[in-house]
């Protein structure tokens, strides 16, 4: 199937070569980041056989070390409990982890005696009388439940404290294995860095807390640690094998992460002018004022962001500072669970102003805790957020607001989501943008320097922008 | 002498038969018990307690593929 789509492109004759999973995902976190020597650490739910993997990166050279193979998955545990507790396996275990600290890890102990067998190294087994997912369709069965003594939870009902506690209780369990993983990592490479890839890499709780503990002095995490990840680590890890030199960058080489599509600003135009819809020129100060005032503003400008975070370039604005904000973006705009938080965004300069850490966080892969309870939009219930510093370097366009905004209000903290609706993908073109800025309840849309008003809109139907021609 | 004989001919009918009814009910079992009944009968779950005996889960990558191979 391969060979007949590559003569579409001539390149039917070309040499195929086939990357590892998770030497994928090991080279998508090695060779992008700043260091010349790190340990490499990826975990997910399988790739070929391996679940969980240990490596050494040294110059361009990337050297397995060790390996947990299939069904003993830390990321299939992880889903195994985002089923149980009523969301979608592979795609809902970041909600699972915003519902931990909701709840107490009162069922700690059930999990480690029954479900998983812990090694002070980091290394587990699981007990496979109670998942289903080796030989059905699946996560886990009725001893499963019976172990906890409740049943699935019924996706969409009202979550009772007994999911909660049992969501904190996986998240704390991840977080043991993760961190004598980690312990025994340092052991063996003796190192000072550590890179992570894999989807349980994007579990930011367990990622603060190891950089929390230093037992590596600098930690980076791939920012499309995922499977999508997967495809840039084939590359490096291909580029790497040749003859050639592997350049350092200080910060890291993923360019912001900004690496995907873009409109440039006479394109927009056009696509405004054709679909008749109303806009004016818009000057970053224009727009801190209006985001100061109240407003909720769709954020587009430049190259879409790889991987699964809104870090600036596809992002909805708003004041962090607004009571009520959470609730007003969750149920009006973006249609999901009310307990959800929302990440803050902070000019790179003022990190250490709000947060009780000093690190670089460029693409929103660590919590950190918030010093300052000004900032309700922003903070869950244990006073953590998921934040994101912006610096001129990887985010110039995000930057200026930021910077506008601390000039009108001395406050460098905004609200940062992703640009889309529940059960959608983050918007990419232009057209994208104004179909989800017309299904919401967002006051205003940024693009490319242009500014549409809602209100301007009033007349257009949702069909008119959503452009099914194309 | 021909008694005998056909006695011992009569016990293996007997033998017989009752061979195929035990692979009758054999085949029976396996195809309609439930797979998790089986599991526990010949303790395959066991692994998990023979397992806790171990010092480590983590397998050595060094024999594990990392190079490339051409596939074609």
């Amino acid at each position: 199937m391969l060979r007949k789509h590559l003569s579409e492109f001539s390149l039917d004759k070309s040499t195929l070569y086939f990357s590892e999973h998770h030497l994928s995902h090991a080279a998508s976190a090695f060779y992008p980041s700043p260091f010349k020597k790190a340990a490499v650490l990826c975990l997910d739910g399988v790739g070929e056989w391996a679940t969980s993997t240990t490596w050494l990166g040294d110059g361009k050279d990337l050297k397995a070390i060790s390996q947990i193979n299939y069904p003993h998955s830390l990321g299939l545990l992880y889903s195994a409990f985002t089923y149980y507790c009523g969301f979608k396996v592979n795609s809902g275990e970041y909600k699972l982890m915003g519902l931990a600290p909701l709840g107490k890890p009162k069922y700690v102990d059930l999990i480690m005696e029954n479900l998983v067998d812990v090694k002070e190294d980091g290394s587990f087994y699981l007990n496979l009388t109670y998942f289903n997912y080796t030989r059905g369709l699946t996560m886990i069965n009725e001893e499963f439940e019976n172990l906890f003594g409740h049943p699935k939870r019924t996706p969409e009902s009202l979550i009772d404290q007994f999911y909660k506690d049992v969501a904190a209780s996986i998240q704390h369990v991840t977080e043991t294995i993760i961190l004598k993983m980690v312990k025994y990592l340092k052991e063996v490479t003796q190192v000072d860095n550590l890179c992570m890839a894999g989807g349980v890499a994007l579990n930011c709780v367990v990622n603060g807390k190891i950089r929390e503990t230093k037992i590596f002095k600098s930690v980076w995490v791939q920012p499309a640690a995922g499977d999508a990840g997967g495809a840039l680590g084939a590359a490096l890890a291909l580029y790497y094998n040749g003859d050639v030199t592997r350049k350092i960058e200080e910060k890291d080489s993923m360019k912001g992460a900004l690496l995907g599509p873009m409109a440039s600003r006479s394109e927009t135009e056009n696509i405004l002018s054709n679909e008749n819809i109303k806009y004016k020129n818009c000057s970053y100060c224009e727009l801190a004022s209006l985001i100061e005032q109240g407003s909720v503003v769709g954020f587009y400008t430049g190259r879409m962001e790889f991987g699964p975070r809104a870090l600036g370039s596809r992002s909805i604005i708003a004041n962090a500072k607004i009571p009520d904000i959470q609730k007003i973006i969750n149920l009006k705009i973006k249609k999901r669970e009310s307990f959800r938080p929302f990440a803050p965004i902070v000019l790179a300069e003022d990190y250490h102003r709000y947060f009780v850490s000093n690190y670089d966080a460029p693409y929103m892969q660590f919590t950190d805790y918030i010093q300052s309870d000004q900032f309700p939009g922003v903070t869950h219930v244990d006073g953590s957020c998921r934040v994101q510093s912006v610096s001129k370097e990887k985010s110039p366009e995000f930057y200026q607001l930021l910077n506008e905004y601390k000039k009108l209000t001395g406050e460098s903290v905004l609200i940062n989501t992703s640009f889309n609706v529940r059960g959608e993908p983050i918007v990419c073109s232009v057209k994208d943008a104004i179909s989800c800025f017309m299904r919401t309840d967002l006051d205003y849309i940024f693009l490319n320097g242009f500014l549409v008003d809602k209100k301007d809109c009033s007349e257009l139907q949702v069909d008119e922008v959503y452009f099914g021609a194309d | 002498m021909r008694y005998i004989l056909e006695r011992i001919k009569n016990f293996l009918w007997a033998v017989e038969s009752f061979l195929v009814e035990l692979c009758c009910l054999i085949l029976y079992f396996l195809i309609f018990c439930p797979y998790s009944l089986i599991l526990k009968i010949f303790k395959v779950n066991s692994l998990y307690l023979v397992n806790r005996k171990s010092k480590t889960f983590w397998v050595e990558s060094s024999k594990a593929k990392t190079i490339f191979e051409d596939q074609y």
